[in-house]
């Protein structure tokens, strides 16, 4: 089994891939993206940390599977407002929107 | 070197690379595919730590329904900027195509560093169960039982019992969530 350093080293790398992700990309679907990596990341941290420190605690895993709901309406919601952008602005550049008002 | 030391590797380098293809494959389609990549490595990963359960979860949630609602989301669009088919309408004067990489590339190399070196410094022996932070196989399962900690049986007992009202909070988000987009999606069909 590795080290509980290499699963915190490759959470580390995973989100700092989305990090990236989003501070370049200008396409807002991308941004969601990268955002889910990241959110991922985290989960590889709570479980890790679970495995390693907490045996017999089932609170790590209930945390992660509460990121994942709230990365799935945060996906739904996202994309919704991203398409409505698209037809209103006719771009998704997340540089160019700049306001919430249509 | 283990034979779980090299599957750790293996997926750890499979989702890192499908995570790296997602910020740089120029075709949008192509980086939502790595995405879903990236997202079954890591359930892969997830199975290593001998979470079956957040695995199967991690494949139906994510694989099924995060990377086919982003796909959906793509291919419904009817603008080409959305696709990536076309540059973007107005650049914004003095901005190259990827604005502000380097200082992009320093924030996620900080962060990664930042994180390593507190990594190396905190005292885990201040932690509970002190010591299972070897490399010993098997680090951690208690002694002769199987490991619990995320069995779905346990799971499921502090879900309904100590984290009871954070899951109707969560299952309230996702009935928002859902109305929230109906309603925001409909709303310029008139």
């Amino acid at each position: 089994m590795p080290p509980l350093g290499y699963f915190l080293v490759f959470g580390a790398l995973l989100f700092a891939t989305g990090l990236y992700g989003v501070l370049t990309q200008r396409n807002a679907i991308r941004v969601v993206m990268s955002v889910e990596l990241m959110l991922n990341a985290a989960n590889v941290n709570f479980l890790a940390f679970t495995r390693y420190l907490y045996p017999h605690d089932p609170r790590g895993a209930v945390w992660a599977i509460f990121v994942m709901t709230v990365a799935a309406a945060e996906v739904a919601v996202g994309l919704a407002i991203i398409l409505v952008l698209s037809r209103r602005r006719q771009s998704i550049d997340v540089d160019r929107a700049a306001e919430m008002k249509g | 070197m283990t034979t779980t030391l090299l599957v750790f590797l293996a997926l750890a380098a499979v989702s890192l690379f499908a995570a790296w293809r997602v910020v740089t494959d120029p075709q949008i389609m192509h980086a939502g595919l790595w995405m879903g990549l990236s997202f079954v490595g890591v359930a892969g990963i997830f199975l290593l730590l001998t979470a079956e359960f957040l695995a199967g979860v991690q494949i139906l949630i994510y694989v099924g329904a995060i990377t086919t609602i982003i796909l959906f989301g793509i291919m419904l669009s009817d603008i080409g900027e959305v696709k990536e088919e076309e540059p973007p309408l107005l650049s914004l004067p003095g901005r190259a195509k990827r604005p502000g990489t380097p200082v992009a590339v320093l924030a996620a190399g900080a962060f990664v560093l930042a994180l390593i070196l507190l990594y190396r410094d905190v005292a885990w022996t201040s932690l509970p169960a002190a010591g299972t932070l070897s490399t010993a196989p098997g680090a951690g399962t208690p002694a002769g039982g199987l490991w619990e900690g995320f069995s779905v049986k346990l799971i499921g007992q502090a879900l309904f019992g100590e984290y009871a009202l954070p899951a109707e909070a969560a299952s309230v988000l996702l009935l928002a969530a859902l109305l929230g987009a109906l309603v925001l999606a409909a709303r310029e069909e008139g």
